[in-house]
C-alpha cells in the first residue's frame, strides 16, 4: 500500500512539473494543444494526489502501523474519526492535505474559467503547476508520509487535548483558507505574465478570495474557541507565532478584498492590488514555514527541522518572482484615475487598506522580532502581549470607526456637512451609548469605552442601511437577494462589530481572582459568589476524573463542575468549568481547577463579560461571507457583458 | 506615494517602539549567567521535581538546554503548573535570577510530539 502512495506522489510531481514547463512553453509560443495538455496534466495531478491521500486515509483508519506516520500519530484505541483527523495532525500528512487542496482548487479554477478566460488560463496552469511541484517535491524527497517500518504493535497515540471535535474541523478549515489564497495569486501572476492586466482576473477570482478568506477567518474562530474551552488558561488568543501565522494572511486578504472594489469600479490601486495579493499568498506560505520549521519556536522548544530551509527558499523565490513581475509590468499597471479628495469613498478604502496592512506588518514584525534581534544584536529577544495589544488598539479602533463611515460616504468627493447629515443617527446613538457606558462605570477602561462607542456607531449605520433598503424593496430578503455583495458585506461588518464587543468585554472588562477554598467556603469575584461544594471522583475507561462542584450565587446562579483528568498514559488534563449567563449578554464565569491540596483546592475564577459574542460573531461572519459568495445569475450576466465589451 | 510615506513613517515608529524597551531576552540555561532582570528561559525539565508551586518555597526542579550539554539551572517556580509539565518536557519560564537559582512565576509547556506548537498551556 505504501508503495502505491509513494508512486502516486511521484506521478503527481511529474505531472506538476510537466504542467509548469509545458504550460510555460505553450503559453509563450501560443501553442493551444500544448496549453490544453498542460491543463489536463494539472487536473490529472489532482487525481494522483487523491490516490495518495486515499492510501494514507485507509492506513490511518485500519491502524496500519507499518506506516511510520500512522504509528507515530495514532493508536489502536483511537476512534475512526480521530484516527482520520491525524491526517492533518502531523507534518507529512498535513503537507499531503495541502497538495491535495492545492491541486483540487487549481483544477477546479482552471476548468470553470477555461472558456471565458482562455488567455489567462494558459498562464494560470504553469503557475499553479510550479507551486504544486514544490509541495509534491517536498512530499517525495524531504518529508514523505509513506515511510514504512516493521509494524509496531500499537502507535504512540494522539495528545488528549487534540481528541476534540474542534481539532477535526479547525485545521482543514485553515488549510482550505491558506491554500485558497494561491488561486487569486496565480490569476494575478497570469494576468501580468500574459500582459492582460485588465480587471478580469479580479472578477474571476473574487469568489476564490472570499472563500479562502472565509475559511481562514472561521477556522481561526474555531481554533480560538477550542483554546478557550479545551486548553483552559482562560483566554482565546495568545499572539502565539502559529496563531499569528493565520492572522497575517487573513489581514492581507481583508485589505485585498476591499481594495479590489476600487479597482473594479475606478481602475485605481492596480499596483497595490498586485502587491496585496502577493503579500497574502507569501504570508500563507510563510505561515506554513513558521509552523513547520520551528525557527521561531526553536527558542521556545522545537528542534529545527530540515524542512524549514525548503520553505524559506520557496518564500524567497516566489517573493522575488512576484516583485520582478510587478516591476516588469509597471507601465501596464498605471492607474487610469487619481484620487480626487481625501474625503471620499475611495479615500476611505485607502485608509482601511493602510490600517489593515499596518496591522498585518506589525504582527509580522512581532513574529520575526526574535530572529531579527538574534541576527543584528546577537541576542534573541521577544516582544509580548503588550506590544500586540497596543497596536491592535492603535490600528484596530480607527478601522472599526471606518467600517461605519466607509460604506456611507460619497464616491469621488464628499463634504463634511453631507457626511454628518448621513451619519446623524449613528453619531447620536454612539454619543448616547458612550455617555451611558461611562455612567454605568465602564470608564475603567478607556480603550474599552472607545471600542463600545465605535461599535454602537457602526452597528447603527448597518441597521439604518438595512431599514432604508428594506423600505425601498419591501422585504429584507429581497434587499439581500438584489445586492448580495453589499448586504453580505454589511453582515460581515456586523460580525466584526460583535467580535470587537466580545474581545473588548473579555479583555478590557475581565475580572480574575485566585484563591484556595476548603469545602463549604466561597469567594466573591465581581459580584459573583462562587461556593465550593465538594469533590466528585469517577474512573472512566481512560482516566481518573476528579471534579470540584461549585455553585454560583449573587449576580448569576448555576452549578459549575471544574476538575482534572489523570489519564492512565500519565498525561493530565484540566477540564475547565464554564457557566454562561445569556441574560447578562453572554457573560461567562470561568473556573480553573488549579491545584489540589488535600481536600482544599486552589481555584482561579474569571468573569468574562460578553465573551460569547465572539463565537456568535464567527457564525454571523460565516453567514455574511456565504451571502456575498452565493452564485448570482445577474452578476454573471454583467460579467459576460463586460468581458464581451473588453474583447470587442 | 502617500502609501510609501505612511509606510516608512510607520516602519521607523515600529522599530523605535520595538527596540526601545518592552522586549525581554530569550535565553537558555547555557547563556543565562549574568543576566539581571526579567528574562524568558527555555529548556528541558530535569527531575527530581519536588515541593509545591503554591507554597512559599515553590516547586523545585532543574532546567538544561533542549539540545546539547549545558549547566543545570535550579528553578524555583510559584504559580500554576501547566497540564503537560513533567520531567523531560520542554518548558518556557518567565522570571529572574536570584543568586544561582532562577525564580519564575510563569510557565508554558509545548507538546513535544507535535510539529506545531500546539496550544501550549498558558499558566
Amino acid at each position: 500500500m505504501a508503495d502505491l502512495g509513494r508512486a502516486a506522489l511521484v506521478v503527481s510531481l511529474g505531472l506538476a512539473v510537466y504542467a509548469a514547463c509545458a504550460g510555460t512553453y505553450g503559453a509563450l509560443e501560443k501553442r493551444g494543444r500544448l496549453v490544453d495538455s498542460a491543463r489536463n496534466a494539472l487536473i490529472a495531478c489532482f487525481f494522483s494526489t487523491a490516490i495518495a491521500a486515499i492510501v494514507l486515509a485507509l492506513a490511518l483508519v485500519h491502524h496500519d502501523f507499518s506506516f511510520v506516520y500512522v504509528a507515530s500519530h495514532t493508536s489502536r484505541d483511537l476512534s475512526t474519526v480521530y484516527a482520520l483527523s491525524a491526517f492533518w495532525g502531523g507534518q507529512e500528512g498535513s503537507l499531503l492535505l495541502w497538495l491535495l487542496v492545492l491541486t483540487g482548487y487549481g483544477a477546479l479554477a482552471v476548468v470553470l474559467n477555461r472558456r471565458l478566460l482562455r488567455d489567462l488560463i494558459a498562464w494560470v496552469v504553469p503557475v499553479v503547476g510550479a507551486i504544486s511541484a514544490f509541495f509534491a517535491f517536498v512530499l517525495v524527497a524531504v518529508s514523505s508520509p509513506f515511510q514504512t517500518q516493521v509494524p509496531a504493535v500499537d502507535g504512540a497515540g494522539l495528545t488528549p487535548s487534540l481528541q476534540n471535535p474542534y481539532m477535526v474541523a479547525h485545521p482543514p478549515m485553515l488549510y482550505l483558507g491558506y491554500v485558497g489564497l494561491t488561486i487569486p495569486f496565480a490569476f494575478a501572476a497570469a494576468s501580468m505574465l500574459s500582459g492582460h492586466t485588465d480587471e478580469r482576473w479580479i472578477v474571476a477570482t473574487r469568489r476564490w478570495t472570499l472563500a479562502a478568506w472565509m475559511f481562514l477567518g472561521f477556522g481561526q474562530i474555531l481554533g480560538s474557541h477550542w483554546a478557550y474551552v479545551e486548553v483552559g488558561w482562560g483566554g482565546f488568543y495568545a499572539w502565539d507565532p502559529v496563531e499569528n501565522a493565520a492572522l497575517m494572511p487573513w489581514l492581507a486578504a481583508t485589505a485585498f478584498l476591499h481594495s479590489v472594489m476600487i479597482q473594479e469600479r475606478k481602475g485605481m490601486l492596480r499596483v497595490w492590488n498586485m502587491i496585496l495579493v502577493a503579500l497574502a499568498f507569501e504570508l500563507a506560505i510563510f505561515g506554513d514555514f513558521l509552523t513547520r520549521s520551528g525557527v521561531i519556536n526553536s527558542i521556545h522548544s522545537f528542534a529545527k527541522s530540515s524542512i524549514g530551509a525548503w520553505f524559506l527558499g520557496f518564500v524567497i523565490v516566489t517573493t522575488l518572482f512576484s516583485l520582478v513581475l510587478i516591476l516588469w509590468r509597471l507601465p501596464l499597471l498605471r492607474a487610469r484615475t487619481k484620487l480626487e479628495s481625501a474625503l471620499s469613498r475611495e479615500a476611505a478604502f485607502l485608509y482601511n487598506n493602510l490600517l489593515l496592512v499596518a496591522l498585518c506588518l506589525t504582527v509580522l514584525w512581532g513574529v520575526i522580532f526574535p530572529i531579527l534581534t538574534e541576527l543584528f544584536l546577537g541576542q534573541s529577544r521577544t516582544i509580548g502581549r503588550p506590544y500586540y495589544d497596543f497596536f491592535l488598539r492603535i490600528f484596530g479602533l480607527p478601522l472599526l470607526l471606518l467600517m461605519g463611515i466607509g460604506p456611507l460616504i460619497a464616491w469621488r468627493r464628499a463634504s463634511v456637512r453631507a457626511l454628518v447629515k448621513t451619519l446623524r443617527w449613528p453619531i447620536a446613538v454612539a454619543l448616547v451609548a458612550g455617555a451611558a457606558l461611562i455612567a454605568a462605570g465602564a470608564g475603567s477602561s478607556r480603550p474599552g469605552v472607545i471600542a463600545y462607542t465605535f461599535s454602537a456607531f457602526v452597528m447603527t449605520t448597518i441597521v439604518v442601511e438595512f431599514v432604508r433598503g428594506t423600505r425601498a424593496t419591501g422585504s429584507v430578503f429581497q434587499l439581500i437577494a438584489r445586492n448580495r455583495r453589499r448586504y453580505g458585506g454589511y453582515i460581515v461588518h456586523a460580525s466584526i462589530v460583535l467580535l470587537a464587543i466580545g474581545i473588548a468585554g473579555a479583555s478590557a472588562f475581565q475580572t480574575t481572582r485566585e484563591q484556595k477554598l476548603a469545602i463549604g467556603q466561597s469567594m466573591t469575584v465581581a459580584g459573583h459568589t462562587v461556593t465550593f461544594r465538594g469533590l466528585e471522583h469517577e474512573r472512566s475507561g481512560v482516566a481518573n476524573e476528579t471534579r470540584a462542584v461549585l455553585t454560583l450565587s449573587g449576580q448569576t446562579s448555576g452549578t459549575i463542575r471544574s476538575g482534572v483528568n489523570q489519564y492512565f498514559t500519565g498525561d493530565t488534563s484540566r477540564e475547565v468549568g464554564i457557566h454562561t449567563d445569556w441574560l447578562r449578554g453572554g457573560e461567562d464565569t470561568y473556573v480553573i481547577f488549579d491545584q489540589q491540596q488535600g481536600k482544599d483546592v486552589y481555584f482561579k475564577v474569571l468573569i468574562k463579560p460578553l465573551v460569547n459574542l465572539i463565537w456568535i460573531a464567527g457564525f454571523v461572519f460565516l453567514a455574511g461571507s456565504l451571502v456575498a459568495l452565493w452564485p448570482d445569475a445577474r452578476e454573471q450576466r454583467r460579467l459576460v457583458a463586460r468581458l464581451a465589451l473588453a474583447r470587442g | 506615494m502617500v502609501a510609501l510615506a505612511v509606510a516608512s513613517v510607520l516602519a521607523v515608529f515600529l522599530i523605535y517602539t520595538a527596540l526601545g524597551g518592552n522586549s525581554i531576552a530569550l535565553l537558555q540555561p547555557s547563556n543565562l549567567a549574568g543576566h539581571a532582570g526579567t528574562v524568558s528561559l527555555t529548556g528541558k525539565v530535569r527531575g527530581p521535581v519536588t515541593g509545591d508551586a503554591k507554597s512559599g518555597s515553590g516547586l523545585r526542579f532543574a532546567l538544561r538546554d533542549i539540545q546539547g550539554q549545558s549547566p543545570l539551572v535550579p528553578i524555583v517556580y510559584r504559580g500554576s503548573v501547566p497540564d503537560l509539565f513533567k520531567a523531560g518536557r520542554d518548558v518556557n519560564l518567565t522570571g529572574h535570577l536570584e543568586g544561582s537559582s532562577f525564580v519564575a512565576s510563569q510557565m508554558t509547556t509545548k507538546c513535544p510530539s507535535k510539529y506545531t506548537s500546539t496550544p501550549n498551556n498558558k499558566a
